[in-house]
């Protein structure tokens, strides 16, 4: 909190130096204000302050009328005092040294001396704070307890019992950030211990995160689990594109091998939190799946091949099919594959049939409520899908809000969601039912329109994402309730949910005029009127009609960063590096460009998907093949004026591009 | 002094547990009166009676009743603090057996004052006697008009609910309470100055007062016959006004509750309780087992007080006073203190959790004569990291009665550590302990 | 605990809501109901739901106990399974003999011959504190203060505290619990369920 005017202050004195600081401010943080740290366990920023380990015990003061300072007799926790006129704080006295020591004397009673063989060891607090503060040798003769160590409490999550000291706050955090409470303490006193119900499965979509806040190694990750020292690692900053979040996160490496992901603070994105799917869902990287070397078909078999050697067969391939050709991508790469992408086929090979959806029905997305602005809404509707499933931390945002900010949420959706816990209202529909509730919605006769109606009167937002076109009817529902929220004042937001599906978008990769879009593509190959279809990091066959398009394709390009059941089709395999072996940039479902700088090498010959389009460019059309990913920023800013913030040097959390050109011209942020 | 038996004066008549029987020796007559002042004026008229709290913090009563909001923006909510857990206190089993239109009146005339319509009375789960005679007493008094709607034709509302805990003694503290009350495990909240007092934001984050059974009782006699009536009484002491009950047990002829006005000795008290029994006075712990233990010197000048007994470097506490005779090893006696608030710790914070399970550790190692030298200055110096470390007042009650043997009786705890067996070398003392402990006193 | 589980297995999971077996008969849940109406927040209803499943499921909570009360609750298994384990009177551990005898040996108890009454109930039932006799009767369990110390050394057996107690009283006491078919647990949670209901609930 900044102190600015209209916070009320109070003047504080901290070891000696008088200081304002904002009535209210937990003693703990304004300490921070010079520069002093004090240590804490239990204390964390994101939740409320509990005051359970002690650890943070100061001596406290009060200035008197006649200028003395009366101390309070006994010390105070620091993390949930607020601070108040006159207050005088001392933290480094002779005292508070002994109640650390005591502390830290009370806690390595019973917390065993795993250091050589425990996952923390290394970036521990408690480790960290005993050298600091700690006694030296133990005076503790009796026996510690023995409890389960090495628990798996679910597949990701792995408990130590005997490294626990008890600060609750893996037990708060699923209280009051993922709202499941699938922890909670059981028995009492020394014997207290976190768990699930009986230990069974910790089920939560959140709980990579008790790995990150457990300041001990008592729940760690059964994934990085033995396999580096962090002093081993090297870190970089990175995006998550597991979905279209965008969650920041920290790529953690070692010798040029993935080791594992922890969150990193955006304050507009993710605050500090991952989720399981993106922190645990990187192991693909090592993966014994990894395309090293193009692949050439050869009758039965793959040989592998030099790019040049694959280059020619794409080429001969290509021009053979004329216009007949189209492509078809994930969305797991970055602007710049994607914008070179889009250019092959509609600039360079003339087709207008690319697309990058995969939804029963195909549409935009639309989204007018950045994610951290979800908090400051008064009413929510959630319709047709799950958030925490498809867009995560839109979801963690949603519960901050409905929890802390009074935000009233309704939720109508076909399954149960983890938004109905908080939500003021519950409503349950047929999967086939999509248009007939929105369209009852709208209508605003029906009790749950009214109640619809009332939480969207002022300041409203509608979330939905892309998923829900899966649905039937689901498509045109969207598209009743982006009018609904026009005539109510509200927002409405139908994310994307691939990683970088909304970047697809702004860069038009899209069908073009009387071009095919993804399923008449695969029906075309079918049927012959697409004759080469290139697959960019995709794989049809999990979807009805892609086996047999893939059959039937006269010449079949597949590029990605694994194999997949798509590969065995293909007459060329490309090699593609994975989104942290490259430079590049990514838009979130916000429309935020985040950039990311390598972090590893890619594997073998694999290369980045911006630079083998400019590469088969090239082999088409004599140009000059672009130098790295800021030149080809810098072109897709000169045609899209909404990347402007691309082309220069963009803040650390990002930036939200504008929704439309117009926007971008006039110099309005999104 | 004698005996002056006020709150339990008619605690053997079977009949006062009835309404009827209760009416009959003038009770609800303080209500009567109550309910035609005005609020302030009942505020007031507890506060000059100088009543303090009888739970065991002494604090005054006035001053809670008196802090809570007078503007209604939030329901209201008085709590009456059944769970009595301190080791040697069953004054509050008494009076919920006994007399408990007392407690009930009480509540409803501090419901009144501080403009709460529910009261919840916390009962802990092993009282099942105190329980039944409470709900017979609050449905008798719904029946007729006592609770409920439109009290006496007042308009006054006032609801009582009883809760049961479920063994616990930190549930006890005040604030365990109101998280107990709430569903959650029983442990204890932020206090001033960290979080609001519970009479700005309590239960539900609701304006809550919480007093002691005895506490309570007190008050229809307060607003009968007027606070500066009750005031008289301990007029010898410093600050301790009225009558406070005691708990007496442990080696006396006589076990049971005596009630006293504050300025009696220790020793008259140990003479209504029929004196010592099988052997001579050697020490008292004169207000639960929390509050450090006295020596029979110390015993013969203790006034009962709550700034006298800071004299001896004990406490009024609780009130359940436990004398203990020559035979009793004191180092076996703070073993299963020790033990007690280990079992009792609610794990809530490092000192607490870890430091009486530590002090019962060295204590049992103690007595299992494997005593270290140096263990004595170990539990002292565990103590002072507990006391006024952790987060609620457990932690010092279980630090109190360590440090306090040890400073008033160190000889018993270095002979224990240094010769593996008790100074207290009888068959009486033997008779006392636990089986495998039984060969450090042969 | 050892249990060598290959990483990334799927772990054995809660159940669902609509996989628990409902045992609380139609009594109970008019029991519960009227407890709602005693707090603002369903929450508090935990403590005295808790009594309410204890006597339901014969006088201790196995794990479909507390998941039944956390869902007629709407709160967490954990949390209700945290609640519940705090507390010693709700019995989760294990199930107690038709008899649960517990034996205070606190302070006053202490020093008036509790331990002495320990030793002839272990000695007369062969089993030790905190176990049960093999034909399933009787347990024996050391507690903390009972706050009944004028009548030091004092006994718990369902809603009934004995004392003083002396070992000639112990064989009279035995003798007449084992012509009691309810057992204690059972009896004492029925005891402290009907404490909490008001006339009007009834």
């Amino acid at each position: 909190m900044a102190v600015d005017e209209g916070h009320r202050t109070v003047s504080v004195t901290i070891n000696g130096i008088e200081i304002e600081v904002p009535q209210g401010e937990l003693i703990v943080e304004s300490v921070k204000r010079l520069g002093l740290e004090i240590p804490v366990f239990c204390y964390h920023p994101r939740m409320k302050p509990v005051g359970m380990c002690r650890m943070c015990l100061v001596e406290i003061g009060f200035k008197q009328p006649d200028g003395s300072v009366r101390m309070m007799p006994k010390p105070q926790a620091g993390c949930t005092l607020p601070a108040s006129e006159g207050m005088v704080v001392l933290t480094d006295s002779e005292s508070v040294h002994r109640d650390r020591k005591g502390v830290l004397e009370f806690l390595l009673v019973n917390h065993p001396l795993d250091c050589p063989v425990c996952d923390r060891g290394g970036e521990c607090p408690l480790q960290n704070n005993t050298l600091a503060y700690g006694p030296s040798t133990s005076r503790f003769i009796d026996l510690k307890r023995h409890l389960p160590k090495a628990y798996p409490l679910s597949q990701y999550v792995m408990l130590d019992l005997e490294r626990c000291i008890q600060c609750g706050r893996c037990v708060r955090f699923t209280e009051e950030i993922s709202g499941e409470h699938e922890l909670a303490f059981r028995f009492r006193g020394a014997s207290m211990q976190p768990s699930t119900f009986q230990l069974l499965d910790f089920e939560s979509k959140f709980s990579g995160n008790v790995i990150e806040i457990c300041p001990v190694g008592a729940l760690t990750s059964a994934q990085y689990r033995f396999r580096a020292r962090p002093w081993d690692l090297q870190t970089t900053p990175a995006v998550c594109t597991a979905c279209s979040n965008g969650c920041n996160v920290w790529f953690d490496h070692r010798a040029g091998r993935f080791v594992r992901i922890n969150g990193r603070i955006n304050e507009g994105v993710n605050e500090e939190w991952t989720c399981d799917k993106g922190k645990f869902g990187h192991d693909y990287y090592n993966s014994t799946d990894r395309l090293r070397t193009p692949l050439v078909r050869k009758g039965d078999q793959f040989v592998e091949a030099t790019w040049a050697e694959a280059y020619e067969e794409i080429v001969k391939g290509l021009e053979s099919a004329g216009k007949d050709v189209a492509g078809l991508c994930g969305t797991r790469i970055a602007n710049e594959g994607l914008f070179l992408f889009n250019r092959l086929f509609k600039q360079v090979l003339g087709s207008r049939s690319v697309d990058h959806r995969w939804t029963r029905t195909l549409g935009t997305s639309r989204v007018q409520t950045p994610i951290a602005g979800i908090e400051g809404k008064k009413g929510v509707l959630v319709f047709g899908s799950n958030p925490a499933e498809d867009l995560p931390i839109v979801f963690l945002r949603l519960r901050k809000a409905a929890t802390r900010n009074g935000t009233q949420v309704t939720v109508v959706t076909p399954d149960v969601t983890e938004a109905d816990a908080f939500a003021t209202v519950a409503s349950r529909i047929g999967q086939g039912d999509v248009l007939k509730v929105a369209q009852e919605i709208v209508d605003g006769q029906s009790e749950l329109a009214r109640k619809v109606a009332d939480c969207l009167k002022e300041d409203g937002a509608i979330v939905t994402s892309d998923r829900v076109r899966n649905l039937p009817g689901g498509g045109e529902a969207l598209r009743l309730l982006e009018d609904l929220a026009a005539r109510c004042g509200a927002e409405f937001n139908c994310y994307p949910t691939g990683p970088n599906a909304m970047g697809a978008e702004l860069l038009g990769v899209l069908p073009g005029d009387g071009g095919l879009d993804t399923w008449g593509i695969l029906q075309g190959c079918c049927s012959g009127t697409i004759k080469a279809l290139w697959l960019l990091d995709c794989d049809p066959t999990t979807v009805e009609g892609g086996d047999q398009a893939l059959e039937s394709a006269e010449f079949l390009v597949y590029q990605g960063v694994t194999r997949s059941e798509a590969t065995a089709f293909a007459n060329v395999v490309l090699p593609m590096a994975a989104p942290a072996e490259q430079d590049g940039t990514w838009t979130n479902c916000e429309r935020r460009l985040q950039r990311m700088t390598q972090a590893i090498a890619a594997p073998g010959d694999s290369k980045p998907a911006w630079r083998i389009f400019s590469e088969v460019i090239l082999r088409l059309q004599p140009s000059t093949p672009f130098f790295n990913p800021r030149e080809i920023m810098k072109a897709i800013a000169d045609a899209d004026p909404r990347f402007l913030p691309g082309a220069s040097d963009l803040p650390e959390e990002g930036a939200i591009l504008s929704a439309t050109t117009q926007a971008a011209m006039a110099g309005d942020g999104a | 002094m004698a005996e002056m038996k006020l709150l339990l004066e008619h605690s053997n008549d079977p009949e006062y547990a009835t309404l009827k029987g209760y009416l009959a020796k003038g009770g609800y007559t303080g209500l009567g009166k109550a309910l035609k002042m005005e609020r302030q004026a009942v505020i007031d008229s507890v506060k000059a009676s100088g009543l303090r709290g009888r739970g065991g913090a002494g604090f005054p009563a006035w001053i809670k009743w008196n802090g809570i909001e007078k503007e209604i923006t939030k329901p209201h909510y008085m709590i009456c603090n059944a769970d009595e857990g301190e080791p040697g206190t069953f004054k509050d089993k008494e009076l919920m057996e006994n007399t408990p239109f007392l407690v009930i009146e009480g509540m409803t005339i501090g419901g009144y004052a501080t403009q709460s319509k529910v009261g919840y009375i916390y009962i802990r789960g092993e009282f099942v006697d105190a329980c039944r005679a409470m709900r017979k007493a609050i449905d008798e008094a719904y029946a007729n008009g006592y609770l409920g709607k439109n009290i006496l034709g007042s308009g006054v509302d006032f609801d009582l609910y009883i809760h049961t805990g479920a063994g616990s003694y930190e549930c006890g503290e005040e604030s365990a309470l109101m998280s107990s009350l709430m569903g959650e495990r029983g442990m204890p909240r932020l206090k001033f100055p960290h979080a609001p007092l519970p009479t700005v934001a309590g239960l539900w984050d609701c304006p809550t007062i919480i007093n002691n059974v005895e506490t309570y009782s007190c008050v229809p006699f307060i607003l009968d016959r007027g606070g500066e009536w009750y005031a008289t009484l301990g007029a010898s002491t410093k600050n301790s006004r009225g009558t406070k009950i005691f708990s007496v047990s442990g080696h006396v002829n006589k076990p049971g509750n005596y009630e006293v006005e504050f300025g009696t000795t220790l020793m008259e008290l140990l003479d209504l309780a029929g004196g010592m029994k099988g052997g001579m006075l050697k020490a008292c712990v004169p207000g639960g087992s929390s509050v450090p233990i006295i020596n029979a010197a110390d015993c013969e000048r203790a006034i009962i007080g709550y700034e006298e007994m800071a004299e001896v470097k004990s406490m009024v506490g609780s009130g359940g006073c436990m004398f203990l005779n020559e035979h009793t090893c004191i180092v076996s006696f703070i073993w299963r203190t020790a033990q007690f608030y280990a079992n009792e710790s609610c794990g809530k914070c490092t000192p607490c959790r870890e430091g009486t399970k530590w002090m019962f550790q060295i204590l049992d190692r103690i007595v299992r004569g494997k005593g270290q030298p140096g263990d004595a200055e170990l539990l002292v110096d565990i103590t002072k990291q507990i006391d006024g470390r952790s987060f609620c007042g457990l932690g010092d009650a279980a630090a109190w009665p360590v440090a306090g043997a040890i400073r008033v009786f160190p000889e018993e705890f270095e002979y224990f550590i240094k010769n593996g067996r008790s100074m207290v070398d009888s068959a009486e003392s033997r008779a006392m302990a636990p089986k495998w402990a039984q060969p450090a006193y042969s | 605990m050892s249990e060598t589980v290959a990483i990334g297995t799927p772990r054995p999971r809660a159940p669902r809501p609509e996989e628990l077996d409902l045992k609380f008969s139609e009594s109970a849940v008019a029991e519960l109901d009227a407890l709602k109406t005693h707090y603002p927040d369903l929450k508090s209803c935990i403590l005295p739901g808790l009594w309410i499943a204890q006597r339901e499921y014969g006088g201790w909570l196995p794990p479909e106990a507390i998941a039944e009360v956390a869902f007629r609750l709407n709160r967490s298994f954990a949390e209700v399974e945290g609640v519940a384990t705090f507390y010693t009177m709700y019995n989760t551990a294990h199930k107690p003999g038709r008899h649960m005898i517990e034996v205070c040996t606190c302070l006053s108890c202490h020093v008036c011959g509790a331990y002495r009454i320990v030793d002839y109930l272990e000695e007369k039932l062969g089993v030790k504190l905190g176990e049960t006799t093999p034909d399933g009767m009787f347990t024996i369990h050391e507690v903390e203060c009972l706050d009944a110390c004028d009548r030091a050394p004092v006994l718990q057996i369902g809603d009934q505290y004995v004392g003083p107690v002396t070992s000639e009283m112990v064989d009279k006491i035995l003798d007449d619990l084992r012509k009691v078919e309810t057992p204690s647990a059972v009896q004492l949670s029925d005891a402290v369920v009907k404490v909490h209901l008001r006339d009007g609930d009834k």
